[in-house]
């Protein structure tokens, strides 16, 4: 049995693994909305799979429009689209995930199978956590090779959409990722409805409870 | 001794040109030329007649001179829709609520204005933002906007029946700001104008001359900005909504669906086919007229009340600021209708509603 992955739940384990990545949860949520709200756009007219696609897609142009001010590059070599750190250490991909994405005490996999591309990231990311080996083979073949890659996995229903931002570590024979190192899991964004206030439904005079003075002269 | 330029202030405010004027009391065009330029004095019977045709105190024409309210000074919103008469009853309805503003201001210690006047070129959007900040409202809903104003020193009235095609309006008189708002609009209607005008306050305050349709569209996007502030919106409305889902989520924003549907739309939330789809059921439902519940309670006027409620304590009447200010008591009512509730009756002690039997009846639209 493989080593659990590490979970980044809550707030503050998440900021400061994200902050150790160089990023920032206001900017992921930011990220995540953008993709999401390109997906709700989707008129449903269209093909059952383009919402998807379309929120994959928007995803990965969300993280560069907030991520290119911040020095982090678009890579889209090989087919292979990510978005690089300015140190070159750490690449995000995109990738849709199955119903337990955003789920602490599930595990998750990408919902498709992977190229080769997301293998050989697996590859280095493997061999960049074991301590003290270099890596070998991969070095040569691709630069960058000292990249580690996480996944931004969204799984999206009509109730709500569910995202995490993990490190890849095990793929299973069809290429679905199915392990991972370590997990930062967001809470989930509401899709039906405006989330509830709980100062929503009082009466009207204890709303706002702004006095104004008025006094007798 | 007669002063000319209120017999001119009353006329316009029933909305009557001199020749209709003229007509009600029987008396030549020229003369009613002749009495408002100060050339002639109307003797006592005229007096009289002009006094009951125009539903003013003949003590009225007697009082000191009243400035008059350009229309320059004023942001009129749906101005074209307006007659030149309609404009000028609203316009000498706001000169007799500065009447009225000043007799308070002698009486009370209000909040000082504190509303921001942006320069020239601020986008809408921006001057939303920069209110808000300034008045450290977050991007949380604005529970009472009336409230909101007034506590920073915008004076609000209630625009008066004989100008209730017209929405609102809104001016600078020196450093103070006034908004007037038609209160027989809807709750949500009503509160949008409010914000509308704030935003004619805070962007338009340089302008000297009639703003037109750019003025209105600069307005209206203020409005929407800020009565729904874009990142707020943006994490928490409702993805792709059906009708429903859109009447339930105005709620906490306290606007009407349609203002709602329209804001997702500028934030492109929504495409504009799916915002054409709902503008067409929005209106097939008729929601365009009849807001669909939940409604909101139409927004009064804090000062407003607690004055009278002050002015009531103290046994004072409706018909004695009337009397200080030579008017009608309905001339006052129908500044604070829908605000407040005025001292009514001699005994000071009953509140009571403005009556609105007194007032011709309900246009239905």
């Amino acid at each position: 049995m493989a080593e659990p992955a590490r979970n980044f739940e809550q707030p503050h384990d998440r900021n400061s693994r994200l902050f150790a990545l160089g990023l920032d949860e206001a900017l992921i949520e930011k990220v995540a909305l953008y993709g999401l709200m390109a997906r709700q756009r989707c008129s449903p007219l269209s093909p059952p799979a383009f919402p998807g696609t379309t929120q994959w897609a928007e995803t990965i142009v969300g993280a560069r429009l907030v991520l290119v001010p911040k020095n982090w590059t678009p890579d889209d070599s090989h087919n292979f689209s990510r978005i690089v750190s300015p140190d070159g250490r750490i690449a995000i991909i995109v990738a849709t995930g199955d119903e337990h994405t955003g789920i602490a005490t599930a595990e998750p996999r990408t919902k498709h199978p992977k190229g080769s591309e997301t293998a050989a990231a697996v590859e280095i990311n493997e061999q960049l956590s074991l301590p003290g080996l270099a890596v070998a083979g991969t070095a040569e073949r691709v630069p960058g090779s000292q990249c580690e890659t996480w996944v931004f996995l969204l799984s999206t229903n009509d109730f709500e959409m569910r995202y995490e931002l993990s490190r890849p570590k095990t793929q299973d024979s069809e290429g679905r990722v199915i392990a991972w190192s370590d997990r930062i899991i967001f809470p989930p964004i509401d899709i039906d409805s405006l989330p509830a206030r709980s100062d929503d439904d009082g009466d009207d005079d204890d709303l706002g409870g702004i006095d104004v003075p008025v006094e007798r002269i | 001794m007669f002063t000319p330029s209120r017999l001119t202030l009353a006329r316009k405010r029933r909305g009557l040109t001199k020749k209709g004027l003229a007509e009600l009391i029987g008396v030549s065009t020229r003369s009613i030329t002749a009495f408002e330029s100060g050339e002639l004095a109307p003797k006592p019977d005229n007096l009289k007649k002009i006094s009951e045709a125009l539903g003013f105190p003949a003590s009225f024409f007697e009082a000191e001179d009243l400035p008059e309210l350009a229309s320059e000074a004023v942001s009129f919103r749906s101005l074209s829709k307006m007659g030149a008469a309609q404009r000028h009853s609203a316009l000498a309805a706001g000169t007799i609520a500065f009447a009225l503003h000043d007799w308070i201001s002698d009486r009370f210690k209000l909040p000082a204005p504190n509303v921001p006047k942006l320069g020239p070129g601020v986008d809408p959007e921006t001057a939303a933002q920069v209110v808000r900040a300034e008045w450290n409202l977050g991007e949380k809903p604005i529970p009472n906007l009336i409230h909101l104003l007034e506590v920073r020193g915008v004076r609000v009235f209630s625009i008066t029946q004989e100008c209730r095609e017209l929405d609102a309006y809104s001016l600078w008189r020196g450093d103070q700001p006034f908004v007037f708002l038609n209160t027989q609009k809807s709750g949500e209607h009503s509160r949008f104008d409010a914000a509308h005008e704030l935003g004619h306050l805070v962007l338009h305050w340089h302008h000297d001359v009639p703003q037109g349709r750019p003025a209105e569209q600069e307005a209206h996007q203020f409005a929407a900005a800020f009565l729904m502030p874009a990142q707020s919106i943006l994490a928490t409305a409702p993805r792709n909504p059906s009708l429903n889902q859109l009447i339930k989520a105005k709620k906490p924003w306290r606007v009407s669906v349609g203002a709602l549907a329209h804001r997702l739309h500028e934030l492109k939330v929504l495409s504009d086919w799916h915002y054409r789809t709902l503008c067409i059921e929005i209106g097939n439902r008729g929601y365009r007229t009849n807001e669909p519940e939940p409604r909101i309670d139409r927004e009064t006027s804090q000062v407003l009340n607690k004055v009278f409620a002050a002015l009531r304590r103290e046994g004072c009447t409706n018909a004695e600021i009337a009397r200080d200010l030579h008017v009608n008591p309905q001339e006052l009512e129908a500044l604070v209708f829908g605000l407040a509730i005025m001292p009514l009756g001699e005994s000071g002690g009953v509140p009571a509603r403005p009556k609105l039997n007194s007032y011709p009846p309900l246009e239905l639209a």
